[in-house]
């Protein structure tokens, strides 16, 4: 022991006398990536930051229930004074909501950009202040290279123009959530009629330190759903879809996760489909449907009430509402066997996945990942579950999500998971996204995405 | 290490996750923030990363060069590296069978399994009281020995009602495959080469079916015991044909004359490790103690007349230990004591104890509970019979509370009745037919007696029946619960009662006016209404009786089910159909369901007819008074007619015995004697009922003095026997402290492998449970595995190995075979495949590691900055063992370490409960966190010296003891086969002779390799290497 002291000591002054090529003397704090995962959702709104250990879900309030302080109405609320604030009391000032529809439904006009700019700026400026005052030490010694990914819908991440309209919403949000006053309605106005972030004129504005372009990505919500999937020990190999049901739409996605080739991942879709079948559309649908109900009982920040609560609420029978939700039933059911029919068809028609009730073969059913906000809510469920069922068309087998060992909160139910699974997908450096191909650039029944099985490959005697 | 140039395939490792590491692949690719290269990594897929986040990977660093650069490793490294070090080392404080098997957990019953552990005899006998599970512990030790050697072949002795209960608790409860076999069987068994016996396999046999004849050398003949006998004796030369060998009820090896303790003998002699079960080790005198320890440890007991002086060097060591543990007593009373054992010529040279005298008891150590704790521990290590004899009491138990409540339901017989004259009339047949014929066979005599007692018309009908005829003595001991029965046939006498007795007995009128079934009609209708949930158990020791109530029940349209011997369903099975019925609340049971079984679900126990030998009244009662027993009171009727036989010995000699309240100790022989006398005596005479009265009482007095001298002997025995309190708390410390692999820590385990080594596998988590896996591996693995279990011999079929898809669950325990499902334990071939693996690759893992841990999850230390140190130590001599040792330290400049209890209870923590501390390089000094290091690396040194000196002298102790013992054992049987070679060469038969020169030859030979063998392992070698260094943040 004795000796080892003499020789670190040495070791030690030898350091100190050359700090060229010597591993651990370096005097410049050394650069960490702090990845911003920002799933901008219909009604709510989460927020992850990821580096290479550890992903931390962003807490929005001090509540007890740990879990619901990570989901954010995505609503404004502009104060008396134009200071702008994360809130949905109507009491407090003018609220905005329904920020994300209109932009997806290509709405750039300037007030929709300078409220949603206005709300990711808060979003940004929450979840960094509150990563540096709740984390600060681990990253004293550190150079944070900040980076920002985004999901969009995945229609809508095929739409160039909506996508750059959108990054730049992003980009604008952050320069102005670096600025050190409060956020105020004018101030942003001011900051996106000056052009923003890519404006030279916004190098006056004090607040820009700004971040290079490369910092902003945006992909398909699926695939960032997906990064959670793909590198655990649940992955599977062949067809799967996604079932994301948000406020606003229901997003169906049909791909296939194929073998690595030299580790990489890739996902070629399908095929896709994103209809106006969410849960804000279903409750508009029951309200409406039942008459005396006016639209404005139900807040969509609200918690979403379970089917049971619904009918107690609204003094309804279970036939009544089943009465109203059938027609709805039917839209979904015919989007989702459509498109599975059309991918069967089209698309990857030896999947071994697939029923051929002529041969009494029956396949596996595909497992299929529920997400977004529909997860609270039974119909879906329901209506994923009669997909279990082992004799229709096609068989989905819910795929519950493993919550990752290296999020921050521990111990998270994987229903709760499910509803920040896209928000931790996205927190990974760009770079390490899973490489996915659109569905366009797949040409119709090819070779090379179908699945053969194992038991496929070989020729039985009786062939011989 | 930063640099700017790196090439495509440079090894390098994540700066700020230090265990991860990769090469490179690709790059570099500038961005806005710094150049990036695509990395490989080991444990997963590859990832860009930053160049500023990566270092080139060079030879490993001195701990603390890599502290001084903060390349704190992750918690999962910790878990990683204490996983590996478990699982393939054979660590001597970590339970491998604790939470492994399908029992509960009862930290007594672990005792056994350490101590035998630490036994260089490889033998122990567990002599606790009746119900507190020995077959369970015994179930342990072998769980254990699986885990830590290439356990194969386990022989299972017991009496033969026992064999299926032994059968069925291998299979349920540790997952042993067992089969029964009879002594031809077993003959055939053992000459097969026991590493192409299946792993996990155990053989059952019963006593009666293997003992030897008598004179069974002299006979040639080559079947059944005979040839067992003979096939044994001609295996004692070679290595050991069983690697663990279970006698249950061993006390029937106590008598050294007998052919029980001779099967004992040839057994021992080719059986590796030895455990003996015995509630009562002791039946009169010290000397049965000494039968079955010579069983237990031959080298070290191999003389009776040295065993009194064993006994007697103990006493001054009982007495060092009682005064270590006594707070007002000092040095000097200590080491009085042990300059008074010194002086004892069997410890006269021993180091142990020259060791202690030598060393200062300083007051300021004394002060210390745990010191004192740890000095009584070191005594007891002398102690000569610490590691032979496990006993645990029921009063020490913490986990026994059941209280019982015993309730007499005895009505009157009415004068002139047809059942007062029926019960009249049999006694007095039988009395006179004794007279007549000179019959002083008490157990004879009792048959009718006991019978009629039993249940008036149950008897009537079956003397008239000629039930009797055909019966054997099985029927025997269905009645009295005698194993050997007497070889006597009562059918003449009961066919005497029949031709006596029937003509005038009204038989249905005894049945129209059974009173005592209609006080047991009326006991259990209420029990039942008020416990409409419960179940109940009645004991009859007659068929007839059974068959009766079982037929008045139904008709009263209560469910029950019939057990005794005649019934064709295994017992176990049909314990557990009536266990499970929704309908059945009552078992009718002879006393086959007495011995061996576990009842305790049900919790009310009802003598419809009474034993008088209060050791078969325990063991009904035992049933249900076990560990296990949910209820806080279990519940004993007892049913009988007044003013009768029965009666007075209820009244006279069992309840004045508290033998209903209270359970008995060790009196069973004693007992059997008295009562037999007793039997014969009331049987034989012409009594009336005040001179029934006085024999009983005289008989009681009998009873109570032998009682007396018992619990003298107890007391002595608990003297004679290590306490063991020190083996208990380690017990509860490791349960406590998570010493023991988790179902995670497997599958992390072997997850990690598959990432870093195989390429090609699958590995698919199932959505609900995370323990459970799908896993197929790929063609190289796969063979790979195959070789590997080949070499090994592991021939336990795992559809991995075929390289199938197998649905897997990672559970640390031992399961039953499923099919489509394969647990994946620490004693799957999988898991020993990757431990034997990751040993030859020499795996380093990153040592230096951070962790928060929550304070409630620590043994109450303050919220604080700790710095630990974990080191493997290795002793090698008589026994081989590893340690995993810890010392932890607060860092705030203190230079006294936390205990090693303590210690340990914080790497544990951080091990299960830690989360990483990434902050950690900013939140501490990292000079102190370097002194703090040192401290505990200073202390673990400490630690270990003393250790070292300790075995040490433990070592010399032992192989010297041994030795001497080795020496006198090999005289002792080479004069004895010299004798024999003496009287064949004179006397013949000529063609023995050349046989036992051939024996000669092979004892001596045996002899020189064991006495070699132990001289190697005088000296002990030992050496300590680190293992992990980290801080730890209790918040």
């Amino acid at each position: 022991m004795v000796l080892r002291f003499i020789k670190r000591l040495f070791t030690r002054r030898d350091q100190e006398g050359d700090h060229t090529g010597k591993p651990y003397q370096s005097q410049q704090p050394r650069p960490i990536q702090l990845v911003v995962g920002l799933d901008f959702g219909t009604s709510f709104s989460k927020i992850v930051i990821g580096e290479q250990r550890i992903r931390y879900a962003v807490p929005f309030s001090q509540v007890e229930d740990v879990s619901s302080a990570l989901f954010v109405p995505s609503a404004l609320c502009v104060l008396p004074n134009d200071t702008c604030q994360l809130d949905t009391d109507p009491q407090k000032g003018t609220i905005y909501d329904n920020l994300k529809l209109p932009l997806i439904n290509r709405d750039f006009s300037f007030d929709v950009q300078v409220r949603t700019t206005a709300f990711v700026a808060l979003l940004l400026r929450h979840a960094r202040t509150w990563l540096l005052e709740t984390h600060g030490t681990t990253y004293a010694d550190r150079k944070i290279e900040w980076f920002v990914n985004v999901g969009l819908p995945t229609d809508s991440f095929d739409d160039e123009e909506l996508k750059s309209v959108y990054m730049s919403i992003i980009r604008d949000a952050w320069c102005i959530s670096e600025s050190e006053s409060a956020i105020s309605m004018r101030f942003v106005e001011n900051f996106v009629r000056q052009g923003g972030a890519s404006s030279s004129s916004s190098q006056t504005l004090s607040t820009n330190r700004g971040l290079p372009e490369d910092r902003f990505n945006a992909f398909p919500e699926f695939l960032a759903h997906l990064a959670g999937y793909v590198g655990t020990p649940q992955r599977r190999e062949g067809l799967h879809t996604t079932i994301d049901v948000g406020g606003g739409t229901l997003d169906f996605v049909v791909f296939n996760v194929v073998p690595r080739r030299e580790d990489d991942d890739f996902i070629p879709i399908l095929a896709r489909v994103v209809e106006p079948l969410g849960v804000r559309n279903l409750i508009e649908r029951r309200l409406s449907l039942t008459g005396s109900i006016t639209k404005g009982e139900y807040s969509p920040f609200e918690d979403l009430p379970s089917d049971r609560e619904f009918l107690k609420r609204f003094e309804l029978t279970d036939h009544q509402m089943k009465e109203i939700d059938d027609g709805f039933l039917k839209r979904v059911r015919t989007v989702i066997t459509k498109t599975l029919r059309f991918t069967k068809r089209e698309r990857n028609p030896t999947a071994p996945q697939w029923n051929n009730p002529r041969e009494k073969s029956y396949g596996e059913p595909i497992p299929s990942f529920f997400c977004g906000g529909g997860v609270l809510s039974g119909f879906y469920s329901d209506f994923l579950a009669s997909y279990s069922h082992p004799n229709p068309p096609f068989r989905l087998e819910s795929v519950e999500l493993p919550v990752p060992e290296n999020l921050d909160p521990q111990d998270m139910a994987p229903s709760e998971f499910a509803r920040l699974a896209v928000a931790y997908g996205l927190a990974i450096d760009p770079l390490n996204m899973i490489e996915y191909r659109r569905a366009a650039e797949i040409e119709d029944n090819k070779a090379n995405i179908s699945n053969k099985s194992f038991r496929e490959s070989f020729i039985g005697k009786e062939q011989m | 290490m930063s640099n700017s140039t790196r090439h495509i395939g440079d090894q390098v490792v994540s700066i700020d996750d230090p265990g991860r590491k990769g090469f490179i692949r690709q790059g570099p690719k500038p961005r806005s923030d710094g150049l990036l290269y695509r990395v490989k990594w080991n444990d997963g897929p590859a990832s860009w990363i930053l160049d500023s986040q990566i270092e080139s990977l060079e030879e490993p660093d001195d701990v603390y060069t890599l502290l001084e650069a903060k390349r704190f490793g992750l918690i999962k490294e910790l878990r990683r590296n204490l996983t590996f070090i478990q699982l393939n080392g054979r660590l001597a404080n970590v339970v491998y069978s604790m939470d492994a098997t399908n029992t509960e957990f009862f930290a007594y019953q672990y005792k056994p399994v350490l101590t035998f552990l630490e036994s260089p005899t490889n033998g122990i006998l567990i002599a606790d009281e009746v119900g507190l599970g020995k077959t369970i512990e015994a179930g342990l030790i072998w769980t254990e020995l699986r885990a830590r050697y290439d356990a194969r072949r386990l022989v299972v002795v017991c009496p033969a009602v026992l064999r299926d209960k032994w059968v069925n608790e291998l299979s349920t409860k540790f997952g042993v495959e067992s089969q029964a076999l009879n002594a031809t069987g077993l003959a055939g068994e053992l000459r097969r080469d026991k590493h192409l016996i299946p792993d996990g396999r155990g053989i059952v046999c019963s006593l009666q079916g293997l003992r030897p004849p008598k004179n069974w050398r002299e006979t040639n003949t080559q079947q059944g015991r005979a040839e067992l006998a003979h096939v044994i004796e001609e295996m004692s030369g070679s290595a050991p044909a069983i690697d663990m060998l279970v006698i249950d009820e061993a006390h029937y090896l106590r008598n050294p004359e007998t052919q029980n303790a001779e099967l004992g003998q040839l057994l021992r002699e080719i059986s590796e490790h030895i455990v003996l079960l015995s509630a009562t080790p002791i039946n009169n005198r010290n000397e049965d103690l000494y039968q079955l320890l010579r069983l237990v440890d031959p080298d070290s007991f191999s003389d009776l007349r040295q065993f009194p002086q064993v006994l007697d060097a103990n006493e001054s060591l009982i007495r060092a230990r009682n005064l270590a543990l006594d707070p007002n007593r000092g040095e000097e009373d200590i080491k009085k004591e042990l300059r008074t054992a010194q002086n004892h010529p069997l410890l006269v040279q021993n180091n142990q104890l020259k060791g202690l005298l030598d060393g200062e008891l300083s007051h300021e150590y004394l002060r210390e509970t745990a010191n004192r704790v740890s000095l009584a521990d070191r005594i007891e290590r002398i102690n000569l019979l610490r590691h032979t004899v496990n006993r645990t009491r029921k009063s020490e138990v913490q986990e026994w509370r059941v209280v019982r409540d015993a309730r007499s339901h005895f009505v009157d017989l009415e004068p002139e009745g047809p059942e007062r004259r029926f019960y009249d009339s049999v006694t007095a047949a039988v009395r006179s037919y004794a007279i007549q014929k000179g019959i002083g066979d008490g157990f004879l005599l009792a048959t009718p007696q006991r019978q009629m007692s039993s249940s008036m018309y149950a008897a009537a009908k079956s003397w008239k029946d000629r039930a009797y005829v055909s019966e054997s003595d099985q029927q025997l001991y269905e009645d009295l619960g005698v194993l050997d029965s007497p070889q006597a046939d009562s059918s003449p006498l009961l066919r005497h009662i029949a031709n006596e007795v029937l003509p005038s007995t009204d038989i249905e009128a005894l049945r129209n006016d059974d009173t005592k079934f209609e006080e047991f009609k009326s006991s259990v209708t209420r029990y039942l209404s008020g416990h409409p949930d419960q179940k109940l158990i009645v004991f009859s020791y007659f068929k007839a009786t059974l068959a009766y109530l079982h037929e008045r029940l139904s008709a009263l349209g209560i469910r029950s089910q019939v057990l005794h011997g005649d019934v064709k369903e295994n017992k176990q099975t049909a314990i557990e159909r009536f266990r499970d019925s929704k309908d059945t609340s009552v078992l009718l049971t002879s006393e086959v369901s007495s011995e061996g079984v576990d009842l305790q679900f049900c919790s009310l126990v009802v003598n419809y007819d009474m034993p008088w030998n209060p050791m078969k009244i325990e063991q009904r009662i035992g049933r249900i008074d076990r560990i296990g027993q949910r209820a806080d009171k279990v519940l004993i009727y007892t049913m009988g007619h007044n003013d009768t036989i029965d009666a007075r010995i209820y009244e006279l000699l069992l309840q004045k015995l508290d033998i209903f309240e209270h359970a008995l100790g060790g009196l069973e022989v004693v007992l059997g004697e008295r009562i037999s006398e007793l039997t014969t005596f009331l049987m034989s005479h012409k009594l009336t009922a005040k001179e029934e009265a006085k024999q009983i009482e005289k008989t009681y007095i009998a009873i109570a003095n032998n009682k007396q001298q018992q619990d003298e002997l107890e007391k002595n025995a608990e003297h004679l026997i290590a306490h063991g309190g020190y083996i208990l708390e380690r017990v509860r410390k490791a349960h406590k402290f998570s010493r023991q692999i988790t179902a995670t820590d497997l599958k992390t385990f072997v997850k990690d492998y598959l990432d870093h080594y195989v390429k090609g596998f699958e590995f698919r988590q199932d959505d609900r449970n995370p323990v459970k896996v799908s896993i197929q591996l790929p063609p190289a693995l796969v063979v790979q595995l195959q070789e590997y279990m080949h070499r090994e011999n592991l021939t336990t079929g795992s559809y991995l190995a075929r390289g199938e898809r197998v649905s897997c669950e990672f559970l640390n325990k031992i399961e039953p075979k499923m099919p489509n499902h394969e647990v994946i334990n620490q004693f799957h071939p999988l898991v020993r495949f990757i431990s034997a693996d990751l040993k030859e690759k020499a795996t380093a893992f990153h040592p230096l590691v951070a962790a928060k841990v929550p304070a409630r999850e620590t043994e109450s230390l303050n919220v604080g900055t700790y710095a630990f140190v974990c080191e493997l130590w290795k002793f090698k001599g008589l026994r081989n063992d590893e340690f995993l040792q810890a010392r932890a330290i607060a860092v705030n400049g203190s230079t006294q370490c936390l205990d090693s209890d303590q210690s340990w209870s914080l790497v544990n923590a951080a091990r299960v409960e830690g989360r990483d501390w990434l902050s950690v390089s900013n939140e501490v000094l990292i000079e102190d966190v370097e002194l703090a290091l040192e401290e505990c690396e200073l202390q673990l040194r400490m630690d270990y010296d003393i250790t070292k000196v300790d075995r040490s002298n433990e070592n010399t102790d032992r192989v010297q003891f041994q030795v001497t013992n080795t020496i006198q054992n090999r005289d002792r049987l080479l004069n004895r086969q010299k004798e024999l070679l003496q009287h064949y060469r004179i006397e013949g038969p000529q063609q023995l002779v050349p046989m036992t020169q051939g024996r000669i030859s092979s004892i001596a030979k045996r002899f020189e390799i064991d006495l070699e063998k132990l001289r190697l392992k005088e000296d002990s070698t030992s050496s300590a290497d680190g293992v992990c260094w980290g801080v730890v943040n209790v918040v």
